[in-house]
């Protein structure tokens, strides 16, 4: 599989240089241009939150660098190419270099944009810029949200069409594509030898299909999108019921079956994950320069009862005072009660030693909650962006995390859990384009 | 103390006629095309300038802009843009991080504007009013 993506992404390569030359050669107009952030985070806490937050401090949760060239020939046809530099998302030691858009568009009229390569999905409003820090307030994107899906970017098509009015700008875009990614999961106790503990990067096959509506006028936008996704797994079928094991008939004492090794009726399958996103977000430009913010995504699996079935939004505040932008937001997600019940019920559920191999089950248990991947947690943060120039821009943030039941985005230490955890994260960065 | 007063009166009257003499005048931009493009309005100015219309009645277009901080630029984004440099700068920014274009081409003067549009087919600029000669091909004259 891993020779499979090499060859794709170096066949890709070699079609997106030709272009590049052939483009050159017709002296197409050519621009190159970059983007990074140096950016520090720490908490007040000795655990890891959000993969690389802890008391000691990372400078790889929200340090990027990247750069783009930007190709176009005056009769519509344009190239671009965008390779970035940041936190690996194959494992959480690593940094690693991508090519995240390698695509080809053609304008052939005002009203129609068609894209084919290396894209990136256009599911929230600020997923296609999220690497460029200066083009956004926030210290960092309201993780809440802007974890819908391990990857944003797909190999594929797209296709804008656009209306414009005296006062309205109206996009609908439709994209179909495939993708390659890793989903995260962290697991406090393993299921050796298929899930070993600590961070685990599940490897899936993503087909992804969508549409975007979006409304632009001079003071507000407004965007509505459904996309479906399936996400097959590398290694096979994907359990998607745990079924429960009573020890005797009629007893609630048990356990849930998430080991295929363990007694029990059998674990249910399905080829792949049947993912349905939906999205809504608005900027609503206010009188005296203030700015709301608010977006939501629901992220529904059909037919698994999972933890990453989830609601998830944000609401911020923000006002341009000369150089400064301070903001306020408020974040939050929850699995849905059926997924959140079922981490909660497999989370608890411990068998009194008497039990033979109760141990064992038991760590199959936390094992079980933290695959089924829950989330349930708050965030309020308070920051402010200050402006060095058109280009550049520090930005300094406190944001305060409360977990409730469980939430994936901690890494809990061994014997404890995520939920119920207050964190304390400080941030400060410095974003620089040209 | 009236003598005062017209003393006073006459120095401001000075300094204006003064500060006319000195400051340069500052006429607003035309917008001019490459021979062959038909005229057109402010609206489409704006289109034009932030990437959302790329042809005229088929005809495909390649808009120049002065350099950045230019005064005629500023002027010019000013009248027909309703935009200061930071608030276009900061629109191309998002546009181009994108996926969705990158800015108009810049020159540094307007004779060199005048040239490129000269010599490029589609393209389209602006200069100073008092720069207008019989052989450019003015698109729009007022606002």
């Amino acid at each position: 599989m891993i020779a499979h993506i090499q060859h794709h992404c170096l066949g890709l390569l070699l079609v997106t240089f030709g272009l590049l030359v052939v483009s050159l050669t017709a002296l197409a107009d050519v621009k190159l241009s970059g983007f990074g952030t140096l950016g520090g985070a720490i908490s007040d806490q000795d655990f890891i939150y959000q993969r690389f937050i802890d008391n000691s401090g990372t400078l790889y949760r929200d340090s990027v660098i990247g750069v783009q060239l930007d190709v176009t020939h005056q009769n519509g046809w344009g190239l671009t190419l965008q390779a970035k530099a940041g936190a690996s998302t194959h494992n959480d030691t690593d940094w690693e270099a991508v090519l995240n858009w390698a695509f080809l568009s053609w304008r052939p009229a005002n009203d129609w944009l068609l894209r084919a390569g290396r894209l990136r999905l256009p599911l929230m409003l600020h997923s296609a810029n999220s690497d460029v820090g200066v083009t956004f307030p926030f210290a960092r994107l309201p993780t809440e949200l802007y974890s819908l899906l391990p990857t944003v970017d797909m190999n594929g098509l797209s296709v804008a069409k656009t209306w414009l009015t005296e006062t309205t700008e109206w996009t609908l875009e439709g994209y179909l594509g495939k993708t390659h990614a890793d989903w995260r999961y962290y697991l406090r106790d393993g299921l050796e030898p298929l899930f070993p503990s600590g961070a685990m990067f599940l490897a899936y096959d993503f087909e992804m299909i969508g549409a975007v509506l979006s409304r632009i006028s001079e003071r507000h936008t407004w965007r509505v999108g459904i996309h479906h996704t399936t996400a097959a797994w590398d290694v096979g079928p994907t359990p998607i019921r745990f079924p429960f094991v009573p020890l005797m008939p009629g007893s609630t004492l048990g356990y849930y079956k998430v080991s295929p090794e363990l007694p029990g009726p059998p674990i249910r399958y399905a080829e792949n994950y049947d993912i349905y996103l939906f999205t809504l977000g608005t900027e609503i430009r206010l009188p005296q320069q203030w700015q709301l913010t608010i977006e939501y995504g629901r992220r529904h699996f059909t037919e698994a009862v999972v933890g990453a079935d989830t609601h998830a939004g944000y609401l911020s505040l923000s006002k341009h005072i000369g150089r400064w932008t301070p903001y306020c937001y408020w974040a939050g997600i929850r699995s849905d009660n059926q997924g959140l019940n079922l981490a909660k019920a497999m989370n608890r559920n411990q068998l009194p030693a008497t039990v033979p191999g109760a141990a064992l089950i038991n760590m199959t248990q936390r094992a079980g909650a933290d695959l089924i991947d829950p989330y349930e947690q708050k965030s309020l943060a308070l920051g402010t962006a200050y402006h060095l120039s058109r280009t550049s821009s520090f930005k300094l943030e406190w944001l305060h995390t409360r977990t409730g039941a469980l939430s994936s985005f901690v890494n809990a230490p061994f014997g404890e859990d995520s939920g119920g955890r207050q964190i304390n994260v400080f941030s400060l960065s410095y974003s620089h384009t040209f | 103390m009236q003598y005062f007063e017209e003393q006073n009166l006459r120095l401001l009257i000075l300094i204006i006629v003064l500060l006319l003499i000195i400051l340069p005048a500052v006429a607003d931009p035309l917008i001019i095309g490459h021979a062959g493009l038909p005229t057109i309005d402010q609206p489409t100015v704006q289109r034009i300038y932030t990437g959302k219309v790329v042809e005229i009645q088929g005809i495909r277009i390649t808009p120049i802009n002065l350099a950045a901080g230019h005064h005629l630029r500023q002027r010019f984004l000013q009248l027909y843009l309703q935009q200061d440099e930071d608030q276009y700068a900061a629109y191309w920014i998002v546009r181009r991080y994108v996926g969705k274009g990158k800015p108009p081409k810049d020159v540094n003067s307007t004779a060199e504007m005048r040239r490129f549009i000269a010599e490029t087919p589609g393209a389209i600029g602006y200069v100073d009013a008092d720069e207008v000669t019989s052989e450019l091909n003015i698109l729009l004259k007022n606002r």
